[in-house]
Formats: structure tokens, sequence, C-alpha cells
């Protein structure tokens, strides 16, 4: 029962790659997408917590309901957008998206080491396929072969610290699993953390996202940077529960990995002349805050942290199937206030979330996780936050100005780049898509006490 | 839930304005007109009905909202929020009237005066911090978009500048209002009142609160983002800014940082005067040197907001209900004075003081407001702008805790107010018409003159008759002052 989310994906999968022999033809795959999400989306709504499969390897805790709702949330409104994409060959996309999807919400549940990294394969190497979706672009190419190389490398060390975890404490059960203070241990702790660090675009080991999105098409970033991330963070979360008791090597990481991504991602993103680059950085420091909640331990950090993380991925795909229409560099988005008028407003209240803006749930994801990390005695770390943040509103006002205040730019002149532009994907479905995501991140703000409650989460 | 219909009200104009097609052009105004117009009704029903000699909040309204972290929403006036409250709605309506012929996107221009409207009466009525907050920050959003997109040339920069500055002094007083809960578990404001904690911690939760409050009011050295954002807003927005908006600040100490925090101020209280009487001077410096009339109003409001924080410095009875006087008639004043210049401007399209002479020739009426709004910015007896000032400064007088001599600096200001201000008139209004304002005189149209009538009334009426203000703020100064207790 529990896992009927998951086979409903696969469902969907075959379906996608079966599509031309089927009705809808190209569009049914994304069709059913949608369907089973929403499916599933309700299905684990109604699923009791505290249950576990396999024999404790996967296990469904409120923050894994909470991840897994936000996961197919997010992948409901993606399949809703490909839905209407108008350039054709959507069928392999919906196949890719309901894998990486799938791979997503058992990376959440799963709490044994080996499952977990099939789990993590499985929602990271579709994902590549998607970077390089368009086969005629280079820069698409490169940008794939950038994430992939990245992804296997950052992978293999990971491993290699999983080996070493296996090695200390002989077994592969997460929750078996002792830190301690041992040179091994720290060891361990660097190598499995600087893969996750890697995977969740943390900084230091950023540097490869912002390229590799270049390369791709907006929609396509948008999901492969928001849907892994959040089941990529309640591992990280399960983590450094796990390898930081006792450590005191563990918080040390965490702290450096959260000051340098706020630092960096948001001083990085200020430079940016395209929004795919913009958001990946963004994306950096946008872990860098909910780092936070991971150096210091407590169930009011945790939860506010997830909290925080769906907010943050929902509203970023959100932005990025807003502006799926063009090219996405600054300069072409002037305008598009007035060409796609709600799919404007809708971004625009996405950034201001993003932001911190009350009453976003962007502003409470904040406002919960800096409250419980200052509880937890992590001034300085917030304080960073804060001021960080402050910064952040520069580049995300640019975006919000190139498409409110900026006049349409006149492309003939760049006939280079109108051969690019007219490449580009559109979809008919992008307005409803922003819109929808504007409409959850806002009540999702406004009403965050139910949210809080229905998770039983705690909140100082 | 009155008062919950005076802040959402303008929600109701914004989701009907939504609904109008784009085609039609006109309607948005007269929807923003009725629902302004019905929220100042409202808000002198509110008057009307408001127990003057009680110092408690009325009108309270309290619903749990997110319980699991005591946020409560709570709505309430006083003595102090209610004239403040008043402008608000008063201004609102006048910069509609004000906006008649805005044509650029009529449509999404009034919705965001709508949603400002919110924000703006929302922060005077919120008595939970977190919501405060929340109407606090709103206020950004609409004013950002009003700058960016109906502004003047340099919009661009002034709008981000103003984000950036308001957003990074209100995300201090954030972290102050979290820390206060975690202190105390309460994000009420009432309840905080006098929150007895360690004098150490109020020295640093008040300087968290301070840099939220002064960049608002603003106090310098946080007021760079004013001039710039005054002059490039559109006339609406320059009046909302100076006419309610400082007030936000000022309103700020008065309900949060003062009364939860008094032995922080009473660490912080030589600085906020030292820093208000250099705002009061540099301001009025300042003013002098500007070539661009829009400029000068901005640095004068740098000046006369000094006089408020002079006013709040003093910790005095005399000194706050001077500070508010201040705070009222400074909205009504500057309100009118970029009101008037607004319609000069529509004429002329130039803010180049020295292109502009003569006006009382060619435009007697538009010269002539102009003028009387000037006499009651540099505080002619008999005019509003007189009340505050004389107030503050003899509440600064009063006070222990203030030199004398900052007092003698800080009334220096006022003579310097009066130099800059006839200066303008002597330039601008008197004199032969130039050729710009030849070719361009048109006389006053009938929106220009309702939208500005109604502050000629207020001005005289609380220039001759002071206690039409101080019998509301009285009680609730009192309050404070002995809850202070410096």
């Amino acid at each position: 029962m529990l896992l009927i989310p998951e086979a409903l994906l696969v469902f969907a999968t075959l379906r996608a790659l079966f599509s031309d022999k089927l009705p809808f033809g190209d569009r049914g795959g994304a069709i059913c997408g949608a369907l089973v999400s929403v499916i599933g989306l309700v299905l684990i709504a109604l699923q009791p917590t505290g249950e576990a499969l396999f024999g404790g390897r996967l296990v469904f805790d409120p923050a894994s309901k909470l991840i897994r709702m936000g996961i197919l949330i997010a992948a409901a409104l993606w399949f809703l957008w490909l839905v209407g994409r108008r350039s054709g060959r959507n069928r392999e996309a919906a196949a890719i998206g309901a894998l990486v999807a799938l791979g997503s919400l058992l990376m959440a549940t799963s709490v044994e080491i080996i499952t977990l990294v099939v789990a993590l394969e499985l929602a990271t190497l579709p994902a590549y396929i998607l970077v390089g979706y368009r086969r005629d672009s280079r820069r698409a190419l490169e940008g794939a072969l950038k994430y992939f190389l990245l992804s296997m490398t950052t992978s293999l060390v990971m491993l290699y610290g999983l080996s070493l975890v296996y090695g200390m404490s002989g077994t592969t059960m997460l929750f078996d699993i002792t830190g301690g203070d041992s040179t091994l241990a720290m060891i361990a702790a660097l190598l499995v953390f600087t893969g996750l660090f890697a995977k969740l675009s943390a900084a230091p080991f950023h540097f490869w996202a912002p390229d590799a999105y270049e390369g791709a098409d907006t929609w396509a970033v948008g999901f492969i940077a928001t849907v892994p991330k959040m089941a990529g963070f309640l591992v990280a979360i399960r983590f450094a529960v796990a390898l930081g008791n006792g450590s005191p090597v563990v918080p040390m990481l965490l702290a450096a990995a959260a000051v340098s991504s706020m630092i960096l991602g948001n001083l990085a993103a200020l430079g940016q002349r395209d929004v795919r680059r913009i958001m990946a950085y963004s994306g950096v420091a946008q872990i860098g805050y909910a780092l936070i909640a991971l150096v210091a331990i407590s169930e009011a950090t945790i939860s506010a942290a997830l909290y925080f993380i769906v907010a943050y991925s929902i509203g970023t795909l959100g932005i990025m199937l807003a502006f799926s229409e063009r090219d996405a560099r600054l300069s072409l988005m002037a305008g598009l206030s007035r060409r796609a008028p709600a799919a404007a407003v809708a971004a625009a209240a996405l950034l201001f979330s993003l932001i911190g803006l009350p009453p976003l749930a962007g502003f409470m994801g904040k406002l919960y996780l800096f409250t419980s990390a200052i509880d937890a005695g992590q001034l300085a770390l917030v304080l960073v936050g804060v001021v960080t943040s402050i910064v952040s509103a520069a580049y995300y006002l640019r975006i919000v100005k190139a498409m409110f205040v900026d006049a349409e730019v006149d492309t003939e002149d760049e006939e280079a780049d109108c051969v690019e532009v007219a490449a580009m994907d559109g979809s008919a479905t992008a307005s409803t898509t922003a819109v929808i995501a504007a409409v959850v991140i806002l009540s999702a703000g406004i009403f965050g006490s139910a949210i809080i409650e229905y998770f039983g989460f705690v909140i100082r | 839930m009155l008062l919950t219909l005076i802040t959402f009200i303008p929600l109701v104009g914004l989701l009907l304005i939504g609904l109008v097609p784009k085609s039609n052009t006109t309607l948005p105004k007269w929807i923003a007109a009725a629902v302004s117009a019905v929220d100042l009704a409202l808000v002198g029903h509110l008057i009307a009905n408001f127990e003057r000699g009680e110092s408690a909040m009325q009108f309270v309204e309290n619903f749990t909202w997110i319980p699991q972290a005591s946020i409560f929403y709570t709505l309430g006036v006083d003595g102090i929020s209610l004239p403040l409250l008043f402008i608000s709605a008063l201004l609102m309506f006048l910069a509609v009237l004000a906006s008649w012929r805005v044509e650029n996107k009529p449509k999404a221009y009034f919705a965001m005066l709508m949603l400002l409207a919110v924000g703006l009466n929302g922060v005077f009525l919120a008595l939970d911090l977190i919501l405060f907050y929340i109407f606090w920050e709103l206020v950004l959003v609409p004013m950002y978009f009003l700058i960016a997109r109906w502004g003047g040339e340099r919009r661009e920069y002034a709008s981000l500048k103003f984000f950036i500055y308001t957003l990074a002094g209100s995300v201090f007083m954030l972290v102050g209002i979290i820390a206060l809960y975690l202190l105390k578990g309460s994000f009420n404001v009432i309840e905080l009142i006098d929150s007895g904690l360690p004098a150490n911690v109020q020295w640093w939760l008040f300087g968290a609160f301070f840099l939220g409050f002064a960049v608002k009011v603003p106090l310098f050295p946080f007021h760079t983002w004013l001039p710039d954002a005054h002059v490039e807003a559109p006339t609406a927005g320059s009046v909302l800014l100076a006419g309610v908006m400082l007030k936000m600040g000022t309103y700020g100490f008065l309900r949060i940082a003062l009364p939860i925090l008094p032995e922080g101020f009473a660490s912080w209280q030589l600085a906020i005067v030292v820093l208000a009487v250099i705002s009061i001077i540099y301001g009025a410096i300042t003013a002098f040197a500007q070539t661009d009339a829009k400029k000068l109003i901005a640095y004068s409001s740098v000046s006369h907001m000094g006089f408020a924080m002079l006013g709040i410095g003093s910790a005095t009875i005399a000194g706050i209900n001077g500070a508010m006087a201040v705070n009222v008639s400074h909205g009504f004043v500057t309100g009118m004075l970029f009101l008037v210049f607004g319609m000069l401007y529509d004429r002329l399209h130039t803010r180049e003081i020295s292109k502009i002479s003569g006006v009382m020739v060619t435009m007697p009426v538009i010269g002539g407001l102009f003028a009387f709004a000037s006499f009651a910015s540099l505080g002619l007896p008999g005019l509003s702008g007189f009340v505050g000032e004389f107030l503050s400064l003899m509440g600064s007088w009063q006070s222990a805790a203030i030199p004398y001599y900052l007092t003698v600096i800080a009334a220096v200001g006022v003579l310097l107010g009066a130099a800059y201000m006839l200066w303008l008139l002597q330039r601008s209004i008197l004199g032969k018409p130039s050729e710009l304002v030849e070719k361009n005189a048109e006389p006053l149209r009938v929106n220009e003159f309702l939208s500005v009538a109604p502050l000629v009334v207020l001005i005289v009426v609380m220039g001759l008759y002071w206690s039409s203000l101080l019998v509301f703020t009285d009680p609730a100064t009192s309050v404070l002052v002995q809850v202070v207790g410096v």
C-alpha cells in the first residue's frame, strides 16, 4: 500500500515510452504523469506515518511524508507544464521525469545505504538526459557531459565514504551507524558529506551547477534542480544525525558549507545575466540557509528546514517554468509582463518568496529556520543568513525588473540569437503552472500552522 | 471587525480591479477611489467612536493564527496609532484622486495603490510582532513597483536602492523580534511592554529594532535612499512615501522599541537625540543645495522627521506629543507639497527649480497653494507645522537627559527650514514667469482641487486647535512616558 505512488510512477514511465501507440499521442505520457502524481499525492496524504518496509530499509516517517508530498507536487506541476509543451518529442521527457521522481521518492524513504545509493542513482542518472535534451545544441551536450561526469565522480567519492562507514560499524542500516570521533569516522564523514554537498550544490562543491544548468533548457533545469534536491536534503539530514552523533567534525563541516554557500552563492548570483545561472547560484545560497539547521540538530530545526526546502523547491520550479517561454537570458525576459501577465505576476510572487517576504512560504520557512537556529545557539550563522538575504534581494529583483520594467528588446539585430530564441520551448500551460505554484506558496505561508500540525512538526 | 475591515477593504478593491478587463482604463480608478473613500469613512467612524480619555488599546480583535508558534492575529488602536491610521487612509484617498490622469497601465497602477493601502493600514493596527512585520514588508512590494514602473528617469536605481535599504533594516528587526520571542515567549506588543530583560540584552535588541526603524524614518546616516526614492517616485508614490511610510519608523519606536525595551532606550537615548539633531541640521543644509524641487522637499523631510525623533528621544509627554504632531503635520504638509508640485510637474515636465519661475503670475491658484504649503512646512504659527516643532523642542528642553546646547542647535533648524522654503518660493513661485511656465500654464483641475482641499482645511484646523490632535494622543503618551520612565 505504501509504495503505490512509486508503482504508479513506474507505470507512468512505461506508458510514456509507448506513447505514440496509445491515445493522446506524444502528450499522453505527460498527461498520465500529471494524473499519477496527483493520485500519488492524495495517497501519500492518506498514509499513516511511522511504518516501515523491507525490514526497516524503507521508513515512512513524517519527514519523508512531507518530502514525498513536496516531490509529487513539483512533479505534478512539471508534468502539467509538459502537457502544453509546444516543440514536440515529449514522451521521452515524460518517461525520464517519472523516473527521476520515482528515484527521489525512494531516496526520501530509504534508510539503508545500498538501497539509498540505488535510489540516488535512479534520481540523478536520468536527469543528465534532461540536461542534454536538445540534441542539436552544443551547449546542452556540454552541460549534460559536465553533469554526468560530476554526478559520477561525486557518487564515487560518496560510495568510498560509505564503504568506510560500513567497515567501521559493520552495518548498512543508517540508524545503527555510529559516528564517533575516530580518524576513520572523520574521513568517512568528510567523504560522504563532500559527495552530498556536491549533489545538493552546496559550496564549495557547487561550481558545476551554473555551467551545467546554463546549457540546459529552463524547464529541464527547473525539474532536476528541485525534485531530487528535496530528497537529497532529507538524506543529508539523516546522515548528519547518524554521523554527527559524537563527532566533532560533522558540525564543523556543515557550518563551513552553510557559511560558504550563503556567501558565495549570493555574491556570485549578483553578477549573472542568465536566469538559469542566477537560479543555480540562488540554489547554492538557499541550501546554505537550510544547512544552518543541520549544524544544530533539534526537532525544531529539522522541521523548519524541511518546510523551508520544500517551499524553496516548489517556488524555484514555478519560476523556471514561468520563464520557459524563451531563452533564459535576462535581456530576453524583458516585457514578459506584457506577453504573459499571469505568469509574470506568479513568478514575481515566487521570487518575493525566495527573498523572504511575508506572508509567503519562503518567509515562514526562514522565520522558523532562523528562530529554531537561534534557539539552538547558532546566532552567528543566522546573522550571516540574514545579511546575505539582503544581498539576495538585489538579484531576485533584477529578474522582477526585467519582467515588469524593461522594454522588450529588438532581437532582430542579433541574428544569431534569433535562431536560438526560435528554437526555445514554450508551453501553453506555463502560465497555469506558475500560477498554481504561486497559490501553493502563498497558502503554504498563510496556513503554515495547518501544515505544521498535519505533519506533527515542532516549531519553536 | 471594524479594524479588519479597514485593513482589508483595499484588498477587495485589488481583487475587483483585477477583474476589470484590460481594455477598460477608467473603471480601475473609480474602484480605487470608491474603496479608499469607504476606507476613509470607516476610519472616520472609528474616530467618532474612539474613547478619548482611554489609554489602553481599543477595538481589539484577537484570533489565533499559528498556535504552535504562538503567533496571533491581533489588531487594536490607541491614541498613538489612530492619527497615523487617519493620515494613511486620507492620503491614500487623495493620492488616488491625484493619480486621476495616470494613463500608463492604470489597472496595475491602482492595484498597487490598493495593495499599499493594506500594508500601511495594517502596520498601524497590528499588535502582534509577526503580523506587524508582515504588513511592514508588504509595503515594500507595491512601492517598489510604483517607483520602478511609473517613476522618473533613474527609477531603476532608485527602486532597487529603496528596496535593499529598507529590507536591510527590517531583517535586523526580524532578528530582534525572534530574539524577543525566544526570551519572553510572546509576540504580543502589549504583553511585552516593559519586558524586564537584563539591560545588556535590551541594549542589543534595541539596536536591532533601531536599525529597522531608523532606516524608515529616516535618521541620518540611514537616509540616503530617501532623496532618490522620493524624487523618482510618481506623485502618488512620493505623497505616500513621505506622508505615511516615514511614519512607520517613528511609530515603530513609539509602539515597540520604547515601551518594550525601556532600559535599552535609556542607553541609546543620547545617540538617538544626537542623530536626530544631525538629521535636522544636515537635512536643512542639504536642502539649500538642491536644484531639483522634489529633492529639496525630500531633504526637508529628513529635517522634519529629525524633529519627530528629537521629540521621541526626549521621552517626555510634550516631546512625544510633539513627535506625534510632527508625524501628522508632516503627513498633511509634505503630502500637499508633493501634490502641488505634482500638478506643476504634470504641466511643465521639469523638476529643475531654475527653469520654473513666476508660477504665481500664470497659475495663481497653484502658486498660492504651493506658498500655503511652504508656510505650513516652515512652521508658521497658526498652521500645523508649528505645533510639532514647538512641542518637540519643548520636550527636548525639559528632558534631563538632553544637554541644552543640543536643543539650541535643533532650534536653529527651524530657522534654516524657513530660509530654504522661502528661497524656494522666491525662485520658483514669484518673479517673472519663465518661458516654460508661460507656455504651459493651465488652471487647476477639479480632481486636483479635491486632492488638496481637505489638506488645506486640516492644516489650518490643526494649527489653530492643537487639542484636536492632542486629545487623542495625550492619554497614550502619558502611559508611554511612565513606562519608559527616564
